[in-house]
């Protein structure tokens, strides 16, 4: 068990608030994010300050991760700095409001990078609410060097926690799968890459094909299906040792697999004679649990952040509908009722809504709706969108995106980032055509 | 000398063969089955058809599949030692999970039906690829229908 810790061991570092500047009872800074379309926040990121050349060329690195973050968020939209007025040489001193004020950037966050004999590295950072004209924020972080980038994601996330009240969602990682070579004969692999794309790897080398990679919640494992042996079964990958096993011994075809929220089962599908019903297994107790019954299609499920429910996808009713039960498989209650199938449900991590995909009118769609079933709201669509995946503070969406045919030629295949309110619609740029996303909690 | 004209002989006769199979069919030998002009066939003789096709999220066999899979049963019975794997197939219009179930549906439903004309259940495997491995590139009817597949194989690990 202490080797499954490793990664967030290598980036063990100390944090400690900053002295704040004076608390005054002004109204401060506070973004909504889930009323519709915002302009994004203008704010100011002033370069982050080094004493020497060594120090200065890592703040200038971590800076321009902070920026990138903040505006890939869609919530922020971080002014030139062409436009700064202030040159900010010291970090820790009261910044020149009025002049912030003039370029109308709202909030404005300073820092600095010390490094130190040891080879360690202390990164500060304030932000500041321009209008209110008082600090919001200061932390410093001492890490290994190496650590740099991690901690700029989480600069970032604690601006986004600050300034919007939700938890961040930028030290965090995204596994999905690589896609390579003609449809006939598609290469798929396993990869994993931060958030933004860095220290991208691949986990496995595409000889057999991998499908539907799934995050434990202490991301130190993936949960898929993998063809090994012309067989599809699920089976779970430790990240870090790249062992892998097969999960549990199954009489037929397992596939769809997701992990339970608290990591000890795994819930997935089983295939026999035509007939897939849903199972739960316990990786402890290797006790595997038959939760439906129907003759027919029950698949795709995902459980409730509490592991009270499940949400499940089934054909049940004569088309593809979205179901929820109880998560010892009593209490089906059928929740979409729209027009077309609906498919791949998935539980936000806050509990509040259900994603899904819908087919309609031979187009796909990416939804969201309530547990109950209410409030139906599509927020992407295309060609074939499909296999949603939420940020850890379930304000962003992820999912597969395959462009329309252009001139006989088949689309691209790619994943697409999206907030709930279904503007900012981003591409998550990877090395190959990639799918099937699945995005980590946060690494702290 | 004598090793140059053994290895030129052989160039030949691979030259020879090469050129007899591109006059017939072609073996895959990751399934055992024989291709010629986008057909594929259990036997050399290109008679017994492999793949059969079913409607959009369907797994109910047409009376034209299910001509086809009496065709295949014929060619079983008169190859009792051949170990069958069958694939089921969908188009991309579908989840990816929600097909995996629905391929493994249909080569069920090729499997019931072969057992039900009396080939022994235990010579007959199947396995799903879902939208996987489509037979045909393309987002349009066309490519779709020659998708929503099951395949006859042989199964070569057994």
């Amino acid at each position: 068990m202490f080797l499954k810790f490793n990664y967030i061991n290598k980036v063990i570092c100390s944090f400690i608030i900053l002295f704040l500047f004076t608390i005054r009872a002004n109204a401060e800074l506070k973004i909504d994010i889930t009323s519709g379309y915002t302009e994004p926040t203008p704010i100011g990121i002033s370069e982050f300050t080094g004493t020497n050349d060594e120090e200065n060329g890592l703040a200038k690195q971590i800076t321009k991760l902070v920026i990138a973050d903040l505006n890939n968020s869609g919530l922020f939209k971080v002014v030139d700095p062409k436009a700064y007025i202030q040159k900010i040489s010291n970090p820790n001193i009261m910044p020149k409001f009025s002049d912030w004020k003039v370029i109308n950037t709202q909030a404005l966050i300073v820092g600095s990078a010390q490094l130190n004999a040891s080879g360690n590295v202390r990164i500060e950072f304030r932000l500041w609410d321009v209008f209110a004209e008082q600090q919001m924020a200061g932390w410093a972080f001492s890490t290994a060097r190496s650590n740099w980038r991690q901690i700029s994601h989480r600069i970032a996330d604690k601006v986004y926690e600050r300034l919007t009240g939700e938890i961040g969602y930028f030290d965090t990682r995204i596994a999905y799968i690589a896609e390579s070579g003609p449809l006939k004969k598609r290469i798929k692999r396993l990869a994993i890459m931060d958030q933004d794309g860095a220290n991208h790897r691949f986990l496995t080398d595409g000889n057999n094909l991998v499908l539907t990679p799934r995050f434990s919640p202490s991301q130190q494992e993936l949960t898929y299906l993998s063809y090994i042996g012309r067989i599809p079964r699920v089976y779970l990958l430790d990240i870090e040792t790249g062992k892998q096993e097969v999960v549990g011994d199954f009489p037929g075809m397992t596939f769809a697999p997701r992990f339970s929220p608290f990591g000890d089962q795994v819930i997935m599908s089983l295939a026999t004679e035509g007939n897939s019903d849903i199972y739960s297994y316990n990786l402890k107790t290797n006790i595997r649990k038959q939760l439906t019954t129907y003759r027919g299609i029950d698949t795709s499920p995902s459980y409730s952040p509490n592991a009270k429910k499940i949400v499940f996808n089934s054909d049940r009713g004569g088309s593809p509908q979205i179901y929820t039960m109880n998560s010892n498989g009593k209490k089906i209650k059928r929740i979409s009722f729209g027009k077309g199938q609906y498919s791949t449900p998935v539980w936000s991590p806050r509990g509040d809504y259900i994603a899904f995909t819908k087919f309609f009118n031979n187009t796909f769609y990416i939804g969201v709706m309530t547990p109950e079933g209410k409030g139906e709201r599509v927020i992407a669509k295309g060609f074939l969108v499909e296999g949603p995946t939420w940020t850890p503070n379930g304000r962003m969406i992820a999912y597969t995106k395959k462009d329309y045919p252009k001139n006989k030629k088949e689309g691209k295949t790619r994943i697409f980032l999206i907030d709930l309110t279904g503007f900012h619609e981003k591409e998550l740029i990877t090395p190959l055509e990639a799918s099937d996303p699945s995005w980590s909690a946060l690494l702290n | 000398m004598n090793i140059l004209r053994t290895f030129s002989t052989l160039i030949f006769t691979a030259f020879l063969f090469s050129c007899a199979q591109q006059q017939g069919a072609v073996e895959d030998v990751s399934t055992g089955l024989y291709e010629k002009g986008g057909m594929t066939y259990l036997d050399k003789g290109m008679k017994v058809p492999a793949k059969i096709y079913f409607d959009y999220n369907s797994y109910l066999l047409t009376s034209m599949a299910e001509g086809t899979l009496d065709i295949q049963v014929t060619w079983m019975d008169e190859n009792p030692s051949k170990y069958i794997l069958i694939e089921g197939h969908c188009d991309e219009r579908g989840t990816r999970e929600y097909n995996l179930a629905l391929g493994e549906r249909r080569a069920n439903a090729v499997k019931e039906y072969l057992s039900s004309m009396g080939i022994a259940p235990d010579r007959l495997n199947i396995v799903s690829y879902g939208k996987e491995r489509p037979d045909v590139e393309g987002s349009f009817d066309d490519a779709w229908q020659k998708n929503r597949r099951s395949v006859t194989t042989l199964d070569v690990d057994r």
